[in-house]
């Protein structure tokens, strides 16, 4: 039996500790490989970049843990954005796990700008996770402080707070753009409930897996721009000047992606073999 | 009545948001509002309830010592640790904080990065070409997972031209003709349910 003919019965596991070893690989020793802007980040990156000082967006959080690696150095990067562009930001989430990662990654890029960092209340607000959440954020287009109860994520009184006085109500008159950060069906909602009633530009940040999902809505029209996963990220990165942490995720799924694409061809070989 | 007053309920509730939904005049009686509340309110039933029977399933399992009990320890100790510790203190304490980073961060990530394995099996095992369909299949696969890792663009410029058409134009088709199919079973299903010929919800017809 030659050793392609032994690889048609090849434990599993030999190919799991390839992965492994790869991905290892790649984290360890990162492939620096900085990708051409793709239309869809570039047109995210002009909509924030067009922004007015002091101009209000709302940006919903869906994601969790498990798919923190892939998003937070997107949510990072599009935080940074917005917070170096002035911008009046109020974050919601769709779960109460989400709450919490929205509220550690904008308490690492508000330590970045000190108007921000000093500035809960009037530059950002984190609203937090309330039960239903859908009805949520459809009441917010009738009034953002009585649909999440009138507290904030820590429990804190919304009444009072400069940036709820200055964005009362989440539609188009006072608010300028709209971000889902999102890894599973949570950009259904902003959709429905808030681009297409209200005509706010919405912008989706996935994980890669779900950028196809979302390809109608954006030849619809129903989504202003994608960005997908750890290359969209990277990408908004370079573009917007911000700490660059998506590079060392790309660079370890390209050598992931050889791997596996390395995998299906020795697949196909061994099931040729006679 | 077992199963009358089920359906009717179903049917009066699910007119109930339709009406919200469909007629402003409705709405301007502000009772979409109180429909919010009631949703709310649902919500937050139906997690007390979750609660309950997990506990009511775990205990059961940790008495009869089924296989596997000891798990069931383990889950009714995180789920009441934790949640004592959220009615003790604020989530932004650092102990609920420290918990959250440190313990479901981990097991939530790892839960994630899994994906990976079945995916290098399933690449080995499953993608074969047996058919033109699957070649065509494979060729795609190839292109979408060099071009989304951005080394196609740095093989050969036009790579990522040949992402973008494939994402414009069969996966955004193929996207839409699922989503429409979907979106026509949800509806008959929903008027099934509203007008009560759908009853496999309410349990097995002998129930």
């Amino acid at each position: 039996m030659t050793a392609l003919q032994r690889l048609r019965h090849l434990d599993r596991r030999w190919l799991y500790l390839g992965a492994l070893l790869v991905t290892a690989a790649g984290a360890l020793w990162p492939l620096r490989i900085a990708p051409h802007p793709s239309a869809e980040t570039r047109t995210a990156f002009d909509l924030a970049q067009a922004l007015p000082s002091g101009a209000g967006v709302f940006v919903y959080v869906e994601y969790g843990l498990g798919s923190r690696e892939e998003l937070d150095p997107m949510l990072a990067a599009v935080l940074g954005h917005l917070a170096s562009r002035h911008a009046r930001i109020v974050i919601a989430a769709r779960s109460p796990e989400a709450s919490q990662v929205a509220e550690t990654v904008m308490g690492e890029v508000a330590a970045r700008f000190p108007a921000y960092a000093d500035g809960y209340g009037g530059s950002w607000v984190n609203l937090g996770y309330r039960p239903a959440p859908d009805v949520a954020l459809r009441a917010a287009t009738n009034g953002i402080a009585a649909a999440y109860n009138g507290v904030d994520y820590a429990g804190r009184p919304l009444t009072g707070m400069p940036i709820l006085q200055a964005l009362p109500v989440l539609d188009h008159a006072h608010f300028a753009l709209a971000y889902a950060f999102d890894s599973g069906d949570g950009f259904a909602p902003m959709i429905y409930y808030v681009g297409t009633p209200t005509r706010i530009p919405v912008m989706i940040g996935a994980i890669s897996m779900e950028v196809p999902v979302l390809q109608p809505y954006l030849a619809a029209g129903q989504l202003a721009a994608v960005i997908g996963g750890a290359r969209g990220a990277a990408e908004y990165e370079a573009l917007a000047g911000q700490p660059r942490r998506a590079d060392v995720l790309v660079g370890a799924s390209a050598m992931a992606a050889v791997y596996v694409l390395a995998v299906m061809l020795l697949g196909n070989v061994v099931a040729r073999l006679p | 009545m077992r199963k009358d007053l089920p359906i009717w309920l179903g049917t009066l509730a699910g007119g109930f948001v339709v009406a919200t939904r469909w007629f402003s005049l409705v709405n301007a009686t502000g009772i979409d509002r109180t429909a919010d509340r009631l949703i709310v309110a649902s919500y937050a039933a139906a997690a007390a309830v979750g609660f309950i029977g997990l506990t009511r399933v775990h205990l059961r399992a940790i008495e009869a010592r089924r296989p596997l009990w000891g798990y069931s320890i383990v889950l009714l100790v995180a789920m009441y640790g934790y949640s004592g510790v959220l009615f003790l203190l604020p989530t932004s304490a650092p102990l609920p904080n420290w918990i959250f980073q440190n313990v479901m961060g981990p097991i939530f990530s790892t839960m994630y990065g899994l994906i990976a394995f079945f995916i290098t099996s399933a690449a080995y095992r499953a993608f074969r070409v047996r058919s033109l369909e699957s070649a065509l299949l494979l060729a795609a696969a190839a292109l979408a997972l060099l071009g989304n890792s951005a080394l196609g663009g740095r093989i050969w410029q036009g790579w990522d031209g040949v992402l973008a058409w494939i994402m414009a134009v069969p996966v955004t088709g193929g996207f839409r003709a699922v989503q429409v199919g979907a979106a026509l079973g949800a509806l008959g299903t929903a008027v099934r349910v509203l007008l009560g010929l759908e009853r496999s919800h309410l349990g097995s017809p002998q129930a």
